[in-house]
């Protein structure tokens, strides 16, 4: 049986089909929680915005027009989502300890990790510092610089597509991500010099 | 070496985001330059290191907390009848056409009312149909003042130049002040 694409199922969704909807849900549900999760650093709240998505993309079937790839569509949803729980989550913090600079982070969310092959407690830790540091650099990225990255980098989402999602021109995306990484380059210097990887 | 690529169409090379030609020229350049593979392997060593940034698994009631979701929403949903006046734009042509349907009557509330307000032929054609009766009579009545007064009403608006001096004649001291 041959794959449908996402922009056949959602056609389908728009024209009533659940169980459409249930592929599309089963083929985004994982990305999307590892996309919020990385934006918003908190694994709870990657869950419900996930969740969210879907639920907008359930509401808005009768309107879907297939202009642009569906995971442009469906990212564009999530970017919005992302920045405003963003937004929420300093505007609490600046009311709660006054105003914070760009390097602002919250606590470390506990990650939720994929089963391994039972490492020892030394390489968990090791493990764990190692992912602890590159998630601080990245939430400390400015926002368009992190969506971009986090988009390329960990969703594979080509280029030009972020582009559409941020509504920015590609060659601000390359540009970004050029910056985005070039930050990155300095702040993890350790994993990169210190032979921890 | 003489001609080396900007740090950014390097790492624009590293990431896959060149065009072919350009694609073309970087790796012949890179081929031949140590200083630029050394750039390309800066960037390629840092993806290796983002990769280590492990992902998560959605958790087993996701699903389930989805489909809860939608049917709360489906249920805060306006009823079939609802949706369907909805889909036809009823509140685009309904709503002025209750106010029209309200003009019409109270229209004919004030003309009942007030039956000098119709036109005379009208007003003779009811007279005729219900004369000889007492209530005819008081409406006979009343239809005449009624004329009387709408003739001397148009008199007075005939005259424009009092009308326009109206607050000033209201001002002018009352005989005996």
């Amino acid at each position: 049986m041959a794959i449908e694409s996402d922009l056949e199922l959602m056609l389908r969704v728009r024209r009533g089909d659940t169980e459409s909807f249930e592929v599309l849900l089963r083929r985004h549900r994982a990305p999307l929680v590892n996309y919020f999760s990385r934006m918003v650093g908190d694994p709870a709240l990657a869950e419900d915005l996930a969740q969210e998505v879907f639920l907008r993309v359930y509401r808005a079937r009768e309107h879907y027009r297939p202009e642009a790839a569906f995971t442009t569509w469906l990212y564009r949803i999530a970017a919005n989502l992302a920045l405003n729980a963003i937004r929420d989550r300093k505007s609490r913090a600046e009311a709660a300890h006054g105003p914070l600079g760009e390097d602002f982070q919250e606590g470390e969310p506990a990650v939720a990790r994929l089963p391994d092959s039972r490492p020892t407690v030394e390489q968990r830790l090791i493990q764990a510092d190692r992912e602890r540091m590159i998630r601080n650099a990245v939430e400390a990225l400015p926002d368009k610089q992190r969506f971009a990255v986090i988009l390329h980098k960990y969703q594979e989402v080509d280029y030009r597509q972020i582009a559409k999602i941020l509504e920015v021109s590609e060659s601000a995306v390359r540009s970004l991500l050029f910056r985005a990484y070039e930050t990155l380059r300095a702040r993890l210097e350790p994993l990169l010099a210190g032979g921890r990887i | 070496m003489k001609n080396c690529f900007e740090r950014e169409q390097l790492f624009a090379y590293a990431l896959e985001m060149l065009e072919a030609q350009d694609k073309l020229e970087v790796r012949r350049h890179v081929a031949e330059c140590a200083r630029c593979r050394g750039v390309l392997e800066e960037y390629r060593q840092l993806d290796r290191v983002l990769d280590s940034w492990q992902q998560l698994e959605p958790s087993p009631w996701f699903d389930s907390r989805v489909r809860s979701k939608i049917a709360t929403v489906e249920e805060s949903l306006p009823s079939l009848w609802g949706r369907a006046l909805a889909e036809l734009g009823w509140s685009r042509w309904m709503a002025p056409a209750l106010v029209a349907m309200m003009v019409v009557v109270v229209s004919a509330v004030i003309v009942e009312r007030r039956p000098g307000l119709l036109p005379d032929s009208l007003t003779h054609m009811t007279g005729s149909a219900k004369a000889g009766s007492p209530a005819n009579a008081r409406s006979q009545v009343s239809t005449q003042e009624m004329a009387e007064e709408r003739a001397g009403g148009a008199a007075t608006l005939d005259d424009y130049d009092m009308l326009a001096n109206f607050d000033v004649l209201l001002e002018l001291p009352r005989p005996g002040e």
